[in-house]
């Protein structure tokens, strides 16, 4: 098992357990508040803890008798953010649809890194399955994001893939590997718009964009001309989830890409009839940031 | 005791020799011989047999005279092979007939014409089809001038560089060259031949080519001559099998292709001192002609098949003639049936009304067996070179009027002056030198050394390695227009050993 494995079974677990906090904290009673400048009062009754206006959405952690045990939320008081409070319960209604907490909680703007691992099954499946033994492979990167206003986000990200096979014959579909090493490098530059539909801890998005992708193959015993080094534009759609816990989030997202008219023209590409470069990645996201 | 029985065999073969000879060249006759042979090993190429070759070069025959390869129809038994035989005024006993695979070879003492034998055979409701023994030949034109550039072919084809990726190939690979044969024993024999004025016995010294180690020769095996130890008496074999797998990097003589393959020598032609010899020992008194010998259809499909049964993954055939033979086509499909690759000369024959050859003319309809034609050190086909829809790859052959004795293939065999026919009368095969030939025959093993090499490197279908050869070539010339990238004079183009065992990549 190499680095690079090990490295993604680390994320799988951790983005996991961060899934696990965030899906149990979602499943809480939430109220909205009805009236202006409530107030969330200690646990002593004597000392206010923050005061809310009327659509403010609060989770509710317990109840006793005529209050809701809620948490503060962030926006009222950083300094009491997450701690436990009383609101009168006829200040409040029962949520009966979830509200978009995030959405009235959302900031206007918000900006964060990311850092991401997933798996790539290339559209020309034959002809990577013929050179590298497998019809895709492991794939790495990064990129920044900035989201405005309710839900619009754009993004740019870096993707890596570089596999080691060997070079082939294909006659009448069979293939035959040579011996000889090639090394198939990936490289994709994309820039993504789309549409996050924030929830308070798990948020849908939707998203496509435009691409570079630098191609470049290898190969032992080759003179200068024989290596392939060439670039293609690419278009991609993206769907993906986030779930986000505190200033950490994880996403799992799902990106279907074209490179067009990119191989087919000789080699294995050419046996198989296959031209397009792009393919299904599924990818693993790590952010820090709002 | 053998020599008796041999003497005793050709009593009954003079009258018919003699017949035959008296059209031919009265100036030869057969007289009791003043001294007797014993061979050493059981002949097979018998009096009647020599006797044939030497008539069907007199004649100019394309088949061996009286012989005919008849397959029966299937559930045929020997009461019905009896029948069909029973057509022949010698009638043939089916105890007497010698299998190759599915075909009898007939042997008629008395019906000399072998286009009457399958005529008559193919009249019989019993017999699926018959055909003469075609005689096919190795064509060359051997020459030992200066050394000068010699390995020019190798050059061009780069070589060097493939040796990068694939230094020789390896011993799991082992290549047939069914030919002339390859020495494969140190020592005399004595034979019978004639002086110019009498019969006389001489000592022949054999020797193996020192520029192939010993322990690479595989599996010989003679089909034509005797049941004993392979012998070269034309360097023909010698040749081919040195382009194919010469020692390379010894500082000795020149360099193979597939230098650290196995190699098959497979005797099923002979030439003018084997028949000398046997002629000779028959009694017959005079030269025979010069360019007596060839291979019969018979040998060749015996040897391919005994090839391609005991581990041959590459058969060169540097041999070829006009006559198209079912029985070498289905031994074909019988090799690369059993992933054995096999490259076939094209054949010589341009200025000569470029009739097409075979085998080459089948190899273009079964994937996994290449036909090859031959070009110059300019890379420009040779002028011997036949064309035809038919060629597939070409590859260095040599050619005189492309640079002289230098734009021939130079290899080692045996030494050519030591064996000139008619100029030496007791010959020796003892001593090997770097000798230019030409023609596709010296094309062909160059293709079957590219083929080993690729074999080494795990391609074990005969058709892909074929495809791979074809994918990679060089195109020579413009493309026939019903042919796109390929025609008639170079087929796909010119063989890239280099490219072919790179292979491909995904996208180039």
């Amino acid at each position: 098992m190499n680095t690079l494995h090990r490295t993604f079974i680390w994320v799988a677990w951790i983005s996991c357990a961060i899934v696990a906090s965030a899906t149990a904290a979602s499943a809480q009673t939430q109220v909205r508040v009805t009236v202006d400048r409530s107030t969330i009062w200690t646990a002593d009754f004597q000392t206010p803890a923050a005061v809310v206006d009327s659509g403010t959405m609060l989770a509710v952690v317990a109840e006793r008798k005529d209050w809701y045990e809620v948490i503060v939320p962030e926006r009222a008081d950083p300094a009491r953010a997450a701690q436990h409070g009383f609101i009168f319960k006829s200040f409040v209604t029962k949520s009966t649809v979830a509200e978009p907490r995030a959405e009235i909680d959302a900031p206007r703007f918000g900006a964060a890194g990311f850092a991401h691992f997933g798996y790539s099954r290339f559209a020309a499946q034959n002809s990577f399955q013929a050179i590298l033994g497998h019809p895709g492979g492991g794939i790495f990167g990064g990129g920044g994001e900035v989201r405005f206003g309710r839900g619009f986000f754009v993004n740019a990200s870096v993707d890596r893939f570089e596999q080691t096979g060997q070079r082939a014959i294909v006659a009448n579909g069979q293939v035959f590997n040579l011996g000889v090493s090639d090394t198939i490098a990936l490289t994709t530059w994309a820039g993504t718009a789309g549409w996050r539909f924030a929830r308070e801890h798990v948020t849908p998005y939707l998203g496509g964009g435009l691409g570079l992708v630098r191609y470049r193959e290898t190969s032992n015993f080759a003179d200068p001309g024989e290596d392939v080094d060439s670039r293609f534009r690419s278009y991609h759609v993206v769907g993906g989830v986030e779930v986000r816990n505190g200033w950490v989030a994880t996403a799992f997202e799902v990106a279907y890409s074209r490179v067009p008219d990119a191989i087919g023209v000789g080699g294995a590409s050419a046996a198989f009839h296959e031209t397009d470069l792009g393919g299904i990645v599924g990818r693993i996201k790590v952010l820090v940031g709002r | 005791m053998r020599g008796t029985r041999l003497r005793a065999a050709l009593a009954a073969v003079t009258v018919t020799a003699g017949a035959s000879l008296l059209t031919v060249a009265s100036t030869r006759s057969i007289s009791a011989q003043a001294e007797s042979w014993t061979p050493p090993h059981r002949m097979l190429l018998t009096p009647e047999r020599a006797l044939a070759l030497m008539t069907a070069s007199d004649r100019h025959l394309e088949y061996v005279p009286g012989e005919v390869l008849v397959r029966f129809r299937p559930g045929v038994g020997v009461a019905g092979q009896q029948r069909a035989l029973s057509a022949l005024r010698s009638r043939p006993s089916p105890g007497d007939l010698r299998w190759i695979g599915d075909r009898a070879l007939v042997t008629d003492p008395i019906e000399r014409d072998a286009t009457i034998l399958a005529a008559q055979l193919n009249a019989q409701p019993e017999v699926a089809e018959a055909e003469p023994n075609y005689l096919y030949r190795i064509s060359t034109t051997p020459n030992d001038p200066g050394f000068a550039e010699r390995q020019w072919n190798l050059s061009v084809l780069d070589m060097p560089r493939a040796w990068d990726i694939n230094p020789g190939a390896n011993d799991t690979i082992t290549v047939a060259v069914v030919d002339t044969g390859m020495t494969t024993v140190v020592r005399s024999y004595s034979f019978l031949t004639w002086n110019g004025r009498t019969t006389q016995t001489v000592s022949v010294p054999f020797a193996m080519n020192p520029d192939v180690a010993g322990a690479r020769v595989v599996l010989p095996r003679d089909f034509v001559f005797w049941d004993g130890p392979v012998l070269d008496m034309h360097g023909h074999g010698t040749h081919v099998a040195s382009t194919i797998g010469e020692d390379t990097n010894n500082s000795l003589a020149e360099a193979g292709i597939a230098y650290r393959v196995k190699l098959m020598p497979v005797k099923a032609c002979v030439g003018f001192w084997e028949v000398q010899f046997v002629m000779t020992a028959t009694g017959y008194r005079g030269f025979v002609p010069s360019d007596s010998g060839g291979c019969a259809t018979s040998e060749i499909a015996e040897g391919i098949r005994y090839a391609s049964d005991n581990g041959a993954k590459v058969i060169n055939l540097s041999l070829g003639g006009p006559e198209p033979s079912t029985a070498l086509r289905d031994a074909l499909n019988y090799a690369v049936g059993k992933g054995a690759f096999v490259a076939i000369a094209m054949g010589n024959g341009y200025e000569d009304g470029n009739a097409t050859e075979y085998p080459a003319a089948y190899a273009a309809d079964i994937d996994g067996a290449i036909s090859v034609g031959a070009v110059g050190r300019s890379l420009k086909r040779a002028y011997y070179s036949s064309t035809g829809p038919h060629l597939e790859i070409a590859a260095p052959g040599g050619d005189d009027r492309d640079g002289g004795s230098n734009g021939m293939i130079w290899q080692a065999t045996i030494y050519r002056a030591d064996s000139t026919p008619m100029t030496v009368l007791s010959p020796r095969f003892d001593r090997y030198a770097e000798s230019g030939y030409e023609g596709t025959s010296m094309a062909s093993p160059h293709v079957a050394g590219v083929a080993a090499l690729i074999m080494s490197q795990g391609v074990t279908s005969p058709a892909v390695v074929e495809a791979l050869i074809k994918k990679t070539a060089l195109p020579l010339g413009a493309s026939d227009a019903a042919t796109p990238g390929r025609n008639r004079e170079y087929g796909y183009g010119l063989v890239q050993p280099r490219a072919a065992l790179r292979g491909f990549g995904l996208a180039k």
